[in-house]
């Protein structure tokens, strides 16, 4: 870890305790600081809004209700990714079955496509085109793939958060790569 | 293009060894085709991942913390209510059980032994009680019929004047219903049987 991420882990241990003695802001304060960094990452593992919504909603209820249990072994980042990516490892699971049993209705499909955050039409249709290439991959690797580009995260802390070997986590990121290159250059 | 793209990615990947990976290097400041085909791969995959910067409505992300408040309120409240949810049937189910528990059997025999020793430790007259109560007090039979035990009755001797029917009634309903003679207290109880010796 960096300068920057020993000292922004020593005020998210500050902001922990504070909260854990009863200052709700504080709580507010690691929303704040974080709440961007679940929705994406949900967003890119899940590709729609409102599960991303859903599961950002999940995860600060999660942070609210087991703070207390965060023992200050690892950065508070890692244990908020744990509980990101585990919740939406499950959401997608929760969305096969959906999917397998036909709830997910021609309507709410229409919903979470018309839902979004992102106004700018540029903006979606790259969203859009990323999804798509997120959407070729197995999910693992697509893990992996979001936290090496899009959360910029280090094969250590990857390794830290879903308790792969490094290695293991190389060769998944390296398929990944191959996998949304050969969909990029398949669309050109 | 193809020839060098698994070279390339397993170098972003940090898949190569130390070794593999200087002689990529090496590689990559003297051929020209590879370093084309290195740009051209960072550049794709830097076009997919412009997204990382995208503006958003920040509405939303100023909005959720007051919805997550909220969500936490409401499922504080569903606990309460799911916790009265578990707290009404088990209390019913108790409650079920406890009534539909089936009784400790009180037999006749002793239950007539309890009254009897109840009738004559009560009586005021302590030579009647003596007298005619002596011989109840071992022979039950005396004082209740248990021919049928359907039907009570009580025979009590001559000696013992019951002049009030009434009062004898009260004392047989008293019997009949071995519940209703739980419930009567022992103030009642005695004031019977004073009665009955007068």
């Amino acid at each position: 870890m960096n300068i920057v991420g020993i000292m922004n882990s020593n005020n998210d241990f500050e902001l922990v305790e504070k909260f854990l003695a009863g200052d709700e802001l504080a709580f507010n304060a690691l929303v704040k600081k974080y709440q961007k960094k679940i929705y994406w990452h949900a967003r890119q593992m899940l590709g729609s809004h409102l599960d991303a919504d859903e599961v950002t909603q999940e995860v600060l209820i999660v942070m609210y209700n087991k703070l207390k249990t965060f023992n200050y072994q690892s950065a508070l980042y890692t244990w908020i990714y744990k509980i990101v990516s585990t919740r939406s490892l499950n959401q997608i699971k929760r969305n096969k079955i959906k999917k397998l049993l036909s709830f997910d209705s021609a309507d709410e499909k229409e919903l979470k496509s018309s839902n979004d955050i992102i106004e700018d039409i540029a903006n979606k249709e790259k969203i859009e085109k990323v999804h798509k290439a997120l959407d070729k991959l197995p999910v693992k690797q697509r893990q992996i793939f979001i936290m090496r580009n899009f959360d910029e995260l280090s094969y250590d802390e990857i390794s830290e958060i879903t308790g792969k070997s490094v290695g293991g986590l190389k060769a998944n990121y390296f398929h990944a790569l191959r996998k949304v290159m050969g969909y990029v250059n398949e669309k050109e | 293009m193809k020839k060098n793209e698994e070279k390339i990615l397993k170098y972003l990947s940090g898949l190569m060894n130390e070794g593999e990976k200087i002689q990529f290097e090496k590689e990559l400041t003297n051929s020209s085709e590879l370093k084309n085909d290195f740009d051209n791969i960072n550049q794709k995959l830097g076009e997919l991942l412009e997204v990382k910067d995208a503006a958003v409505s920040e509405t939303y992300f100023t909005n959720l913390t007051p919805r997550v408040r909220e969500k936490l309120k409401r499922s504080d409240r569903k606990s309460w209510y799911a916790k009265l949810y578990y707290i009404v049937p088990v209390t019913a189910a108790v409650l079920v059980t406890i009534m539909f528990w089936p009784k400790e059997e009180i037999t006749f025999s002793d239950h007539t032994a309890q009254l009897t020793d109840e009738i004559v430790n009560n009586l005021d007259n302590e030579q009647i009680a003596d007298k005619v109560f002596s011989e109840v007090y071992n022979t039950e039979e005396l004082l209740v019929d248990t021919k049928d035990e359907n039907i009570f009755s009580i025979s009590l001797p001559d000696e013992v004047a019951i002049t009030n029917n009434k009062l004898f009634s009260e004392i047989d309903i008293a019997y009949f219903d071995y519940s209703v003679l739980d419930e009567i207290s022992d103030e009642e109880i005695n004031s019977i049987y004073k009665k009955i010796n007068k």
